[in-house]
């Protein structure tokens, strides 16, 4: 153990000098009851996606600019970095549980498309984009659950719910008359009342479960 | 019928989740072994030990207007050492709330404060020990309690409360330690002699508690600044409300007490005596009821309950600012721990430490060692020196166990 003179303190550990007064110490080094610990990296790919995504932009407006003296391309260019960027990013986060990385994703997708929505205000996203999304959300859960069965179910039960509720979405987009052929939007409300009442009759334990433990007051 | 798969918060449970990225409260409990640890006998015995708590083996998950724990079937994966001491456990809700890992001697458990308490947390690591110690040694050394799954995971907190009581708020402005703070935290041991420290307290006629924090002002006093001294030091006592009721849970259930000094320059004696009125006076009953009720009566006041959590995450982060800069320093002393005879001989000391914003200290002694654990986040280690000169002004000197090398390079 080393000692420090002035402190009559006995340190353990690879130290020189007095943590408290500096002063220097003496005797045996001992070994320190603590591991050293290498220092936490910050994760450097984030922020070279960062950038990219930032020189991209600038140089797009600047080119833009100076060429037509307008921001008509660019705008595309700035809505699909960012989209690309948040899915990249969450990638990055969370690549080790897929599932939940999966249902999230979609989610997050589906944000994504009603920010498109409300900028370029094409009816391409209401009337397919977002239903086809819904379907494929509904039929991954479908799938995972018949693969998974009890353990997703268990784990899961409240994502599986809010799709449920997300695969709505297209009905009510309809109701508000943004869809142009609504053929996609009936397949996904069908399929999702399908997967609804059969929670309803198989799961109904985990039903209310659910709701009691998301709803605890 | 399923068992139950989740759990309500306790009271402070409920704070802490909510302000949680604001700043994890996690503590750790270490035990220093006479042998090198074997990790998987410590997985074998975390595992059965999880058993008799299974409310430590949850995850955090969001309700619309309160978090609620999960419960988990699979224990935490035992590790050697590789985060920093009391590192944020919390990335998503398939994180548990506490980690078990090892190095070389020791074992070491991390809990959120939002799971337990330091008392709570103490009957699952000594099972553990416990547990750990048989499978080493080949003894059958039984398992220390003997409450029900249902007693340790009882939310004390809601049995005990009586209703709603006033708030008693100090005008005194509070004093804060001003000094350039680093982003990583400063955690040190200091193993002392609990006979020499016991007869200085009983020089001084009062209690290891008392005497401990008479120390702490006193080395706070030193540090400040002249002008600073209009404002009153105010360090927050912990106190373990099993000890006042009848409660044997492993969740949180404590109250917290404040020490306020204001009235400088008295003797190391003097502070002491007033300290040890105001803690005997504050941990009477009837005043930690009163104490605690307060601390409860928002989580029971309907306007806050029907409030979706997204809201209460943002206003409660913003209370607890407030909360935490209205204390200069927080003292806990979880007290003896004490264990089976048969173990003993395989156990050196005891350790605990804590997270903290500013400087926090958490005490806890075993046989003969008294075990000061001190936590920091200033660069300078001035009070913490101050604290070790005036024990060893006192005849009182250690061992001392520091998380860093050389640190003053840093400055
Ligand atoms: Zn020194």
């Amino acid at each position: 153990m080393r000692k420090c003179n002035k402190c009559k303190i006995e340190y353990n550990g690879n130290l020189t000098k007095c943590p408290l007064c500096q002063s220097d110490l003496t005797g045996k080094k001992t070994p320190s009851v603590f591991p050293q610990l290498k220092e936490q990296k910050e994760n450097i790919l984030r922020k070279l996606l960062l950038f990219i995504v930032v020189a991209i932009v600038i140089i797009s407006i600047f080119i833009e600019y100076l060429v037509h003296q307008r921001l008509t391309a660019t705008k595309y260019i700035i809505l699909s970095l960012i989209t690309l960027y948040i899915l990249v990013i969450y990638i990055i986060e969370k690549y080790q549980k897929p599932i939940k990385m999966m249902n999230r994703y979609f989610i997050i997708i589906l944000i994504l498309l009603f920010i498109w929505f409300l900028l370029i205000k094409s009816k391409v996203i209401t009337t397919f984009l977002i239903p086809i999304l819904c379907i494929v959300i509904l039929l991954f859960n479908s799938i995972t659950m018949i693969v998974l069965k009890e353990s997703y179910i268990n784990k899961s039960f409240g994502i599986i719910l809010l799709d449920c509720i997300l695969g709505l979405i297209p009905l009510l987009l309809n109701i508000l008359s943004l869809v142009t052929t609504p053929i996609i939007v009936y397949i996904c409300t069908l399929l999702d009342a399908l997967i609804f009442f059969a929670l309803l009759i198989f799961c109904h334990e985990n039903l209310k479960e659910e709701i009691e433990k998301r709803m605890n007051i | 019928m399923r068992k139950t798969s989740w759990y309500k918060l306790d009271n402070i449970g409920k704070f802490y989740s909510a302000t949680k990225s604001n700043f994890p409260i996690i503590f750790r409990y270490s035990v220093t072994l006479t042998e090198e640890v074997d990790a998987s006998l410590l997985q074998e015995a975390l595992t059965s030990a999880i058993n008799d708590y299974p409310s430590f083996n949850c995850t955090l998950n969001k309700g619309f207007f309160w978090y609620y724990l999960e419960k988990v079937s699979k224990p935490y994966q035992v590790e050697e050492e590789k985060t920093p001491i009391c590192y944020k456990m919390y990335k998503d809700s398939e994180d548990l709330l506490y980690r078990v890992n090892y190095y070389k001697n020791r074992i070491n458990l991390e809990v959120s404060h939002i799971l337990s308490d330091g008392r709570g947390t103490l009957g699952f690591f000594k099972n553990i020990i416990y547990r750990y110690l048989n499978l080493k040694y080949n003894l059958k050394v039984e398992t220390e309690d003997n409450s029900s799954i249902y007693e340790k995971t009882e939310d004390s907190f809601d049995k005990y409360y009586t209703g709603p009581s006033l708030r008693t708020i100090t005008n005194k402005r509070i004093y804060h330690y001003r000094s350039r703070k680093k982003k990583d935290t400063t955690f040190l041991e200091y193993h002392i002699s609990l006979t020499k420290f016991k007869d200085l307290a009983k020089k001084y006629q009062v209690t290891i508690t008392s005497l401990i924090i008479a120390v702490w002002i006193k080395s706070f006093e030193k540090v400040m600044k002249e002008r600073e001294k209009k404002k009153a030091l105010k360090i927050d006592v912990p106190v373990d409300l099993r000890t006042i009721f009848p409660s044997t849970t492993s969740r949180n259930f404590f109250g917290l007490t404040s020490i306020i000094y204001d009235n400088y320059n008295l003797s190391l004696q003097d502070i002491a005596t007033k300290v040890n009125e105001l803690l005997k006076e504050n941990t009477k009953k009837d005043k930690i009821q009163v104490r605690m009720n307060q601390m409860i009566s928002l989580e029971k006041n309907i306007g806050i309950r029907i409030v979706p959590s997204i809201i209460k995450d943002i206003a409660l982060r913003i209370t607890d600012d407030i909360v935490q800069n209205n204390t200069t320093s927080s003292v806990s002393n979880i007290g003896k721990i004490e264990v089976n005879k048969k173990l003993s001989p395989y156990i050196k000391n005891f350790n605990v430490l804590t997270s903290t914003k500013y400087i926090q200290m958490t005490i806890c002694s075993y046989e003969d060692d008294l075990s000061i654990g001190m936590s920091s986040r200033y660069i300078n280690n001035d009070i913490i020196k101050n604290f070790c000169n005036i024990l060893k002004d006192n005849n009182i000197t250690g061992i001392m166990n520091i998380n860093e090398e050389d640190s003053y390079e840093k400055m």
